[in-house]
Order: C-alpha cells, then sequence, then structure tokens
C-alpha cells in the first residue's frame, strides 16, 4: 500500500520539526517563569514560524500540518501533556481550514494562512493553562474576549511575520537549486 | 559484477557533462580504484553506481548500470540495498542509532532479516570489524574512524557483495585512514570495493587495480601529479599576536583540549600548524580569535583597539565548513557587504576567480568555490591576521592554487597568516613557520623541513 | 533505579493520566498528594536537580505566587495553583529524564505507530544533537564576523543564522532519506522488530503509582465533597 507522505516527505519535516524545537528549547526558558499567558508562543512563534513555512513549501500536501504537530507533539508530551494535545489541535485545525479553501500548501498565501492558525490556536490553550495556575482577579480578567483576542492577534501577526520571512527563504532556496522548482 | 558503460551525466542547468561515455567494472573480491581531482566526477560516478542520482537528481544521464546483468535502475531501493551499499564522505549522517549494536542492526531489520539473523549478522561484523568491545558503547564517543568502522559494519551486516566507499579518507588523520585500508584488505575476500579517494598515496598498495576520471573518462592509472605550489616569503615584521601557555578545556569534560600552548605570530609571516585530528589545531585556532578564552595562560593581540570578550576585531577565522559562514543572496554581497573597501571586494572576486558568479546564490556554488568565497568574504575585511582551519579540504587544484596566490599576496602585503592543516601540499606551500602539535600542546618548531618529516612518516 | 526500567510508554500514558487527574483535583491535600508521588519517582529515578534548577523553579513558583496574590486570589487557592503547577510541570520533565530516546523510539517502533512516524521519531531523537552542533558553529561563524544582535545589524545577524541552518537542515534532509534508502529502509515493508521485554514488576509498581493512587485520591475527593 502506497504510503500518503514519502519516505523524502517525512524526513524532511522531521528534520524541520527538530530546528523548531530547538528554537523552543532556546527561547522558551528565557520567559517560562513569566506568568503572562500565551508569552511562550510569543518568543517562539515568529523563529518556529520560518521553518514551518519550509515544511509546507516543501511537502505541499495538505496533512503535513498535522503531521509537524504530532511529531512535535511526541517530543513535548515529555515535558507537558497539555502543551502536545495544544500542537495536535493547531496543526489539524490548520489542515482542515488549508484542506477546504487551498486544497494544498503550493501559495504562499496558503502557509501564511496555516502559520496563523496553527501558532494563534497555540494562545488559548496557553490561556486555558494561565487560569489554572492563577485564579482570582486574574483568570476572571483573562476569560474574556479582549484579552484572549489581543494576545492570539499579537502571536499570530508574529507568525505571519515568520511565515513570510519562510517564504522569502523558499525563493532562496530555489535559487540555489537547493528546492524544487515550482511547476 | 558491477558494470558501467558508457555513462553520461549532466546536472541540470550547468550546461557540460561531468561524466562522458565513461565505463568501469567491478568483480567481488577486488577493490578498484577510482581517483582524480575534487570535481572530476567521482562523487557523481559513486551515486549513479548506486542509483543514487537516477531516482533524486534532476539531470540528464545517459549510458547504462548494471549489476548482475540488471539495470540498477529497474531495481527497487530495498532490494538494491541487499546487494550494493555506499558509504557518504559524511558519516554521520549515515548513523541513525545511539549504541553501536543497534546502528548495525538496522540495515538487516530494515530487510526484514528474522531476530536469529539479525543476531548473527550483529555478532558476525563486530568481531570482523573489531567492535566487540565497543558493542554497547554510545556512537557519539567514538572517534571518527570508529564511526566509520561502525557504517561500514552497518553495511556489511546487510549481506551486501558490493560496497562503493566516496572519500573515506577525507576527515580521517593518518593513522586512522591507515586502519581503514588495513581493514579494507580483509573485508575484501567476498566483496567488491569501489574506493573513490583523491588521497591515493595510503590507499594504492592495497587496490588490485587503480583508475582515474579525466575529462569525464575512467582511465587506467593514477592522474598526473599536479603541480607543486612554491612560494618564496620575506623575512618578516613584528610581532602580531602571542599566545602564553594557553590552556583550555570543554565544560563537563575533564581532558584539556589545549594544555599550555605557546606560540607568537609575526607580521608577514605564513606560519602552519600540523597535527592530526583531535590534537586541539581548530580549539587553538578558535581561541587565538578570541572566540574563547583560554582558561589559563593569555592571548594578546598586539596593539589590539578590542575591549571585553568576543572575537579579536582584526582576527579572520576561515572556518573548516564554509557552509556555515555564507548567508548572502548573492556571491557579490557576500564579499562587499563587510568589505573595507568596494574595489578590494572586486578585486578579490576577480583574482578568485568569483566574477563570473557574481550574480549566483553562495549555496549554488560547488565545494571549491564556496571555500574560495569564504575566504575572500573575509580578505574583504582586511585583517591583521588571518587564520584558516583546513583550507585544501575539498579542494581541487585549481582552486587550491588560486588560494595560494591570494594568501601569499596577503602575506606579502604584511598579513600575518596561519593555517592548520594535515594535507602535504598546503604545508610545503604555506609552511615558512611550522609548528607540530600534539595532544594540545606544540611540540616542535620548525619550517619547512618540519613538513617533510611530518609527512614522511607515514 | 528501577524507575529507569518501566517501559517507555507505560510513562507516556502515566503522564497523561497524572496531568488529567491534576487539573481536575481541587483540594490542595489531594494535589499535594500528586506532587510527593511525582518526587518520589524522580528520586527512585536518580535525578538529582542542580543548585541553579531549583533556584529556577523556586523563582517560577515564587512568581506565580506573587500573581496571585496581586490578583486577590485567597491563600488556600494560591497553595492548590501552585501545587496543580508543580504536578503539571514537573510530571512531563521527571519521566522523561528517566527514560532513554532509544529507549522511547525502540518502544514506538513496536507500537502500531505507521512507520514512517517512526522514522521520523528516530531521525529527530538522532539529529536534534547535530543539528544543535551545527546552530552553534553557525553562531561562531556570525561571531567571528562581527554580528550581533544589535540595532542596527538585527537584519543582517538574524540572517547569518537562519540562512546558513535552514541550507544546512535542507541539505541534510537530503542526505539522511538517501541514507535511509541506502540501509534498506521502505514505507512500504515493515522492519522486523527485536522482541521487547513483557509486563515487569516495575511497570506494575509504576502503574499502581501513578495510576491507580491518583485515581483514588481523586475518588476519595469527590466522595468527601459529595459525601
Amino acid at each position: 500500500m502506497n504510503s500518503y507522505f514519502s519516505l523524502r516527505d517525512y524526513i524532511f519535516v522531521a528534520l524541520m520539526a527538530s530546528v523548531m524545537v530547538i528554537v523552543g528549547y532556546l527561547t522558551v526558558p528565557l520567559v517560562i517563569h513569566i506568568p503572562i499567558p500565551g508569552i511562550r508562543s510569543l518568543v517562539s512563534a515568529p523563529f518556529m514560524a520560518v521553518f514551518f513555512a519550509l515544511a509546507l513549501a516543501r511537502v505541499e500536501k495538505v496533512g503535513t500540518a498535522t503531521l509537524i504537530a504530532v511529531l512535535m507533539a511526541i517530543v513535548y508530551s515529555m515535558i507537558s501533556i497539555i502543551l502536545a494535545a495544544m500542537i495536535v489541535i493547531g496543526g489539524v485545525a490548520a489542515d482542515m481550514v488549508i484542506g477546504v479553501v487551498f486544497r494544498s500548501y503550493r501559495t504562499a498565501a496558503s502557509r501564511v494562512v496555516a502559520g496563523a492558525i496553527y501558532f494563534g490556536g497555540h494562545v488559548f490553550i496557553g490561556i486555558l493553562l494561565g487560569t489554572l495556575f492563577i485564579g482570582g482577579d486574574y483568570a476572571r480578567t483573562l476569560i474574556r474576549p479582549w484579552p484572549i483576542a489581543g494576545m492570539t492577534l499579537v502571536v499570530v501577526a508574529l507568525a505571519v511575520l515568520g511565515v513570510w520571512a519562510g517564504n522569502r527563504l523558499v525563493v532562496e532556496l530555489r535559487r540555489a537549486g537547493k528546492f524544487p522548482q515550482l511547476k | 559484477m558491477l558494470r558501467v558503460d558508457n555513462i553520461s551525466y549532466e546536472y541540470s542547468g550547468t550546461g557540460s557533462k561531468v561524466l562522458d561515455q565513461a565505463n568501469l567494472e567491478l568483480k567481488q573480491g577486488e577493490i578498484v580504484l577510482l581517483s582524480g581531482p575534487t570535481g572530476s566526477g567521482k562523487s557523481t560516478m559513486a551515486l549513479l553506481a548506486a542509483g543514487i542520482l537516477q531516482r533524486h537528481g534532476q539531470g540528464l544521464c545517459h549510458g547504462s548500470i548494471t549489476l548482475g546483468g540488471r539495470d540498477v535502475t529497474s531495481i527497487i531501493p530495498r532490494d538494491l540495498a541487499r546487494e550494493l551499499g555506499i558509504l557518504f564522505q559524511n558519516v554521520d549522517l549515515q548513523l541513525f542509532h545511539d549504541r553501536v549494536t543497534e546502528d548495525i542492526a538496522f540495515g538487516p531489520e530494515n530487510l526484514g532479516f528474522s531476530p536469529e539473523s539479525v543476531s548473527i549478522c550483529l555478532e558476525r561484523e563486530l568481531s570482523r570489524f573489531d567492535l566487540c568491545s565497543y558493542r554497547d558503547r554510545e556512537i557519539s564517543t567514538l572517534s571518527g574512524g570508529y564511526r566509520q568502522r561502525v557504517a561500514m559494519a552497518g553495511m556489511i551486516a546487510m549481506g551486501q557483495g558490493y560496497l562503493i566507499l566516496d572519500e573515506p579518507l577525507a576527515f580521517l588523520d593518518r593513522s586512522a585512514g591507515q586502519s581503514l585500508v588495513n581493514l579494507l584488505g580483509q573485508i575484501k575476500q567476498r566483496i567488491g570495493v569501489l574506493l573513490i579517494e583523491h588521497r591515493t598515496d595510503l590507499v594504492k598498495a592495497v587496490a588490485d587495480r587503480v583508475l582515474h576520471l579525466s575529462n569525464g573518462e575512467v582511465l587506467p592509472g593514477s592522474p598526473p601529479a599536479s603541480a607543486n605550489n612554491f612560494f618564496c616569503y620575506g623575512p618578516g615584521g613584528p610581532e602580531v599576536m602571542r599566545a602564553q601557555e594557553a590552556s583550555y578545556r570543554f565544560p563537563k569534560y575533564e581532558v584539556s583540549v589545549l594544555k599550555g600552548c605557546t606560540l607568537t605570530l609575526r607580521q608577514g609571516i605564513s606560519h602552519v600548524l600540523l597535527g592530526d585530528n583531535g590534537c586541539g589545531k581548530t580549539t587553538l585556532l578558535k581561541v587565538l580569535a578570541g572566540l574563547i578564552n583560554p582558561l589559563m595562560g593569555s592571548v594578546e593581540l598586539v596593539a589590539s583597539k578590542s575591549k571585553g570578550k568576543g572575537p579579536f576585531q582584526g582576527v579572520g577565522l576561515v572556518l573548516q565548513n564554509p557552509d556555515h559562514q555564507l548567508f548572502m543572496p548573492t556571491v557579490a554581497e557576500e564579499v562587499q557587504t563587510f568589505a573595507r573597501q568596494k574595489s578590494l571586494a572586486g578585486q578579490l572576486l576577480e583574482e578568485l576567480h568569483l566574477d563570473p558568479f557574481a550574480a549566483r546564490h553562495p549555496q549554488s556554488l560547488s565545494r571549491g568555490q564556496k571555500r574560495r568565497l569564504a575566504l575572500a568574504a573575509i580578505l574583504a575585511q582586511r585583517p591583521r591576521v588571518l587564520l584558516l582551519d583546513e583550507p585544501t579540504v575539498g579542494q581541487d587544484p585549481e582552486s587550491l592554487k588560486l588560494m595560494l596566490i591570494a594568501l601569499h599576496r596577503f602575506v606579502s602585503e604584511g598579513g600575518c597568516l596561519l593555517s592548520a592543516t594535515h594535507d602535504y601540499h598546503a604545508g610545503r606551500a604555506l609552511g615558512q613557520v611550522v609548528w607540530h602539535m600534539g595532544d594540545g600542546r606544540i611540540l616542535e618548531q620548525g619550517g619547512s623541513e618540519l613538513v617533510k618529516r611530518y609527512f614522511s612518516e607515514f | 533505579m528501577w524507575v529507569r526500567e518501566v517501559h517507555p510508554l507505560v510513562k507516556i500514558l502515566a503522564a497523561a493520566l497524572l496531568t488529567a487527574v491534576g487539573v481536575l483535583l481541587r483540594r490542595p491535600g489531594s494535589l499535594a498528594i500528586l506532587v510527593i508521588i511525582v518526587l518520589f519517582l524522580g528520586w527512585q529515578g536518580g535525578l538529582r536537580p542542580s543548585r541553579r534548577m531549583g533556584v529556577g523553579i523556586v523563582i517560577m513558583l515564587l512568581s506565580f505566587g506573587l500573581v496571585n496574590m496581586a490578583f486577590g486570589t485567597q491563600p488556600m487557592d494560591i497553595l492548590r495553583n501552585l501545587l496543580r503547577l508543580a504536578v503539571l510541570f514537573l510530571t512531563g520533565p521527571v519521566f522523561t529524564l528517566t527514560v532513554s530516546p532509544r529507549k522511547l523510539v525502540q518502544s514506538l517502533r513496536r507500537s502500531p505507530l505507521p512507520d514512517g512516524l517512526n522514522i521520523a521519531l528516530l531521525v529527530i531523537w538522532r539529529f536534534i544533537p547535530v543539528l544543535l552542533r551545527e546552530a552553534r558553529q553557525i553562531q561562531e561563524a556570525a561571531r567571528l564576523r562581527g554580528l550581533r544582535l544589535v540595532p542596527g545589524q538585527l537584519r543582517l545577524a538574524f540572517r547569518s543564522v537562519v540562512m546558513p541552518l535552514c541550507f544546512q537542515s535542507v541539505s541534510f534532509a537530503d542526505h539522511i532519506t538517501v541514507a535511509l534508502e541506502v540501509r534498506g529502509f521502505s514505507l512500504q515493508h515493515s522492519p522486523s522488530i527485536m522482541p521487547g521485554p513483557g509486563i515487569r514488576w516495575e511497570d506494575i509498581l509504576f502503574m499502581i503509582l501513578t495510576v491507580f493512587l491518583p485515581l483514588a485520591v481523586l475518588v476519595g475527593e469527590r466522595i468527601l465533597c459529595f459525601g
């Protein structure tokens, strides 16, 4: 039975996921003690999004975001199951939207939308986590539309910036002959 | 038999053939040495023989390659892996497990060997490659030579009849290289080995046949010897840099990499640092560049304006892997961005024959071109001291000649050069003042006679 | 250090369950029992945090405690929140640090996960250290060119790290794909797997401590609440 993803696809996604894990490893410890919901996504999203975009651009198939998410979730399950669940939800949501609207990740626009959904989705869980650990007025303040929307918008903007940089990188990779040309 | 019939190959977008009607035969039980300068098509031949370029490449291929009478392109990769193996230069990208036994067993497991057969293959190869005492070791703790053994054992454990080795000596020093050559002599009884190597002095003795690539064709014998580059240097000027009893140990390691190194670099002199892999050459260069601070002793750049920690201003270091240093979108920008003068940037591009590629992406260049580009980018900054880490690895003779001319001019104009190398030709060409380094220490100092003596021991 | 011998998949499932129970528990006393279980298992697994790590954990807990106070949370609620934080953020690392990636990957290969996913995970575990090393060498190269993360150099500094890292990882991906094919790996044919160990006493003891005991605590708490 032929696999939906080729070996090349799996390995490319694995390498990009590895770099994303390294980015998280280097950036998140700087802010992990700061009790602002979504702060971890804030610092890691713009850099992770670059390699997220590269993986989508190379594989192009719907399902790639979920594959990235599942791989990272298995790695992050060793830190926090909730974090792992958050990542998978983001990946599945991105694939569902792209599958319906764009049908593949060939275009730069599809990758931008996917990045916005994937990283933006993390903020919700981040806020929920925050309210689990900090109650009182903090929780009452946060579980409202504006704080959630505000933080989500900021993370989405940073992620979009990262995907945009990733899309520029794809052009350079094609110029250097390291990425297949668009047919 | 592995048979290459009239193979021609042209990489996409280059307009010229790397291989042109090349022919080759390999039988089981023999070692065939295929040599030739870098860029002559040796690796291309290896990748074609293993069917890799035909599957993954985008170039134009004519001719045929057969294994046991069957075209390699008609055999699915998994079945081809049962008969033919290939070991690339960078062995680390071919090792997939942490432990020696698990990695050796990986291939047989993928081929569906039964657990009992896997165990038998494993024990056989551990014994053959003298790895029994390393069976439970983590591969990351092994030296380069032993990691290569593990990779070879992992190939042969799959029961292959043919093995292609692509420049296995590239990252090995003399003793590890000799060890590998001895091993080849032992395994060749039932395996055909195509050994692709340009450092032929070590491997000729074990080869049954010697071939070389010239203008895309396979010809018998060794390639013609390339002309040695000899330069004359001046008497030199005042001291530029001093290291006094510099010692360094990496965090979490007990053993020091540098153990009290003392040396002096002078203006207008070309210095060479000789030594085997792991003796501390690269670490010493990084200490001299100011990238890492010695734990004991000192390093001083005379009349330096550098303050605080961090690399010394006025010292340039060209690293072993130029891919780490190239990041601009075009070749021209790579040199111009940090150049002291734009005219100097243009001059260097011309001198190093990089001007035809000025608008190209640096990552689209060949290995030799990238190394020249990395050198040009550093020279454009007009450093007082230039440090080179293994400048000749992967260099074709033409590329090497261009680099040596540029370096000679740098030294003649008052620059101070220090090259760390285990290449004889570079040592002879650049060795005005020579240090022999071993086990983290400077063992002796000399001139070109030290270079001859160091390499004549092997 | 019997905890290290526990099956990695048992640990992952136990971590998931402990996390879920930690979210559901409401009483500080119940959460404290969970924290003690996790710390005990870490101790049994040979984990001894460094001073730096200990200081880091204390700072994190203090930060959350102070924020709670600033937002007017009641003392018992503060305690409950901090204990819940401890459960959720200690469970994963404690269980992770007592299992080797190698054993984890071996266990996953024996699971019903697709071969492609298994090989991708193997590649991740194997090549994260390689990529980290590359990233460090790339950072060194950037420092040698005099690039810093300061205003005026941000774009170049970012480029000097991201570009080479990107090209190296793309190049590695191609090489690794070919290397896997050369080692006979194929998505169409499952590899033979060496037989693994069965259920052992370490697994049973671990499950008692991490599954049955926390569930008993949860049930007990609910009974006390409703009783």
